[in-house]
């Protein structure tokens, strides 16, 4: 392998890079790049734009237990949105869950919770942690649940284990080859 | 950090020539049995007919085109300072001519042509020659008398040295696996015979270059083969042997990139010698190409999106898994919280 490596940095392939995270038990969680895409497109970047939020919905692999972010549900009608508060009822959230859930077969998982916040780089507030800490209590089937919060010119991702430990930014790496 | 295990088995499966297809083997037999009835009628000499090609050396696999090449060899008991070689592939020509088939002799074989998709490459060796040495018969009867000559050839040794390449059953199975890969690699990204690798020299780059990419876990003892490390191994050594050479191009000394391969028996020819420089150029570009795939296949954490990257590599014969062939299933469908978040000035 390593001649191998010596070789590739010889050639000097330029390889893509996806943006990756490492997990407390050595798995890696990929966002897909639409449902970033989705997120971003609530930033609170004017000063009328109200917080924003949904549900993250995604697979764990077969192949090495890795976890993929596939879908993100939108705010519903229902949902009650402010310049600095979100409250986000199922109604809605479900339904978008279930039609994922028929579509994949059961193939998927709910992953936890994204929101806004009208900040450059988010911080989680009190409220956030105590809801978070909360819902890892709930006995999900997933081992961890995940946290987003977008901000303006950053998000953040953070990630709770589900037998109840505490909650850890994960800090966001190029994984290469 | 995909490796699209299941992904390469299946594509495996797809474009593996199966050794003795009922077809395939009963077109050879046509021809084999024409063979021993007419050719005695045009030559004293005995022969001895045997099976070569890709399907010999178990790497054969299926064509784009559909177009099944089927080869057959003639070892002839005779020296080349006897018969001259174009006479001895008239013989060929003669006993097959009346059988209402195609038949034309080309530069190193007499092929014969189906309408249904397939044809046979009858070659023509001499066989017994005071040096040892087989001797295959080149020319076609137009050519000029310096393209007219008994060229060295080991068919026999090669089929073994390749169909024996790794003394571990396993290890053998991969290598014929990343030849089969790199051949329809090479029939997918080349749209034109012209440039267009041989078989037989991509086959030759895996037998030298190839490492054997597997991983043994400690505890259950089992031992899993990684082929796209394997493919990563062989392309990126492939790049690197290519060398600076100075070639006069329209009057002009020009340094161009270009890659030796030797066959891997006597008299161990550069198989990519009849590339031009610009087809080398080529093919290197294509090569680089599908590194990046493989690399970034490789990288990529969604099987889906790997195999993608690789099905435009390898053409559709390379499956793209459904998103929910890759995940796990739940034991339930999840009952969505409520939730609630806030952004407070602390």
């Amino acid at each position: 392998m390593i001649a191998v490596l010596f070789v590739l940095m010889k050639v000097g392939i330029h390889i893509n890079r996806n943006l990756v995270y490492t997990l407390p038990n050595n798995k890696i969680l990929f966002i897909r790049p639409e449902a970033l895409a989705k997120m971003h497109q609530y930033k609170q970047v004017k000063w009328r734009d109200t917080e924003a939020g949904g549900i993250l919905i995604g697979r764990i692999l077969i192949e090495d237990g890795n976890y993929i972010i596939d879908e993100v549900s939108e705010p519903m009608l229902t949902d009650k949105r402010t310049r600095i508060r979100f409250i986000r009822k199922p109604d809605g959230h479900q339904e978008y869950f279930n039609k994922i859930w028929k579509r994949e077969k059961g193939t998927c998982f709910y992953f936890g919770e994204w929101h806004t916040h009208p900040q450059r780089i988010p911080v989680p507030s009190r409220t956030d942690r105590k809801e978070w800490n909360r819902l890892i209590n709930i006995s999900f089937e997933a081992d961890f649940l995940f946290f987003i919060i977008i901000g303006i010119d950053d998000f953040k991702v953070y990630c709770g284990s589900t037998s109840g430990r505490k909650i850890l930014e994960l800090n966001r790496r190029y994984e290469l080859g | 950090m995909a490796d699209l295990k299941s992904q390469f088995n299946s594509f495996h499966d797809t474009i593996k020539l199966k050794e003795e297809t009922e077809v395939l083997s009963s077109k050879r037999d046509i021809i084999i049995n024409r063979i021993k009835d007419k050719l005695p009628e045009n030559t004293d000499y005995s022969f001895e007919i045997f099976n070569q090609g890709s399907y010999a050396m178990h790497t054969g696999i299926k064509p784009l085109d559909s177009d099944y090449d089927i080869d057959v060899g003639l070892y002839f008991d005779m020296s080349k300072e006897d018969v001259k070689p174009v006479e001895s592939k008239n013989w060929i020509y003669n006993a097959l001519k009346d059988h209402t088939l195609d038949v034309k002799i080309k530069k190193a074989c007499v092929t014969v042509t189906y309408a249904a998709g397939y044809h046979v490459d009858v070659t023509v060796y001499s066989a017994n020659n005071n040096d040892g040495k087989v001797y295959l018969a080149k020319g076609k009867p137009t050519s000029n008398t310096a393209d007219k000559y008994w060229d060295e050839s080991n068919p026999k040794d090669l089929i073994k040295e390749i169909r024996d390449r790794y003394s571990d059953k396993e290890d053998r199975k991969q290598f014929r696996r990343i030849v089969r890969f790199l051949k329809r690699w090479k029939d997918n990204t080349f749209s034109s015979v012209n440039g267009k690798p041989t078989g037989i020299s991509l086959t030759s780059c895996a037998y030298h270059w190839l490492s054997i990419q597997k991983e043994t876990d400690l505890f259950s003892g089992v031992t899993t083969y990684k082929d796209l490390d394997a493919l990563i191994c062989v392309v990126s050594i492939m790049i690197s042997n290519f060398r600076e050479e100075l070639v006069l191009i329209d009057e002009e000394y020009t340094w161009v990139s270009r890659l030796k391969v030797e066959l891997p028996v006597e008299p161990k020819p550069d198989l990519f010698e009849k590339m031009t420089s610009k087809q080398m150029e080529t093919f290197k570009s294509k090569l680089e190409t599908f590194l990046e795939a493989l690399e970034e296949a490789k990288a990529a954490t969604d099987p889906t999106d790997a195999a993608e990257l690789l099905e435009k590599q390898f053409g559709s014969d390379f499956p793209i898994p459904s998103k929910s062939s890759t995940g796990k299933k739940a034991m339930a469908a999840a009952v969505i919280p409520s939730s609630e978040s806030a952004f407070e000035l602390l």
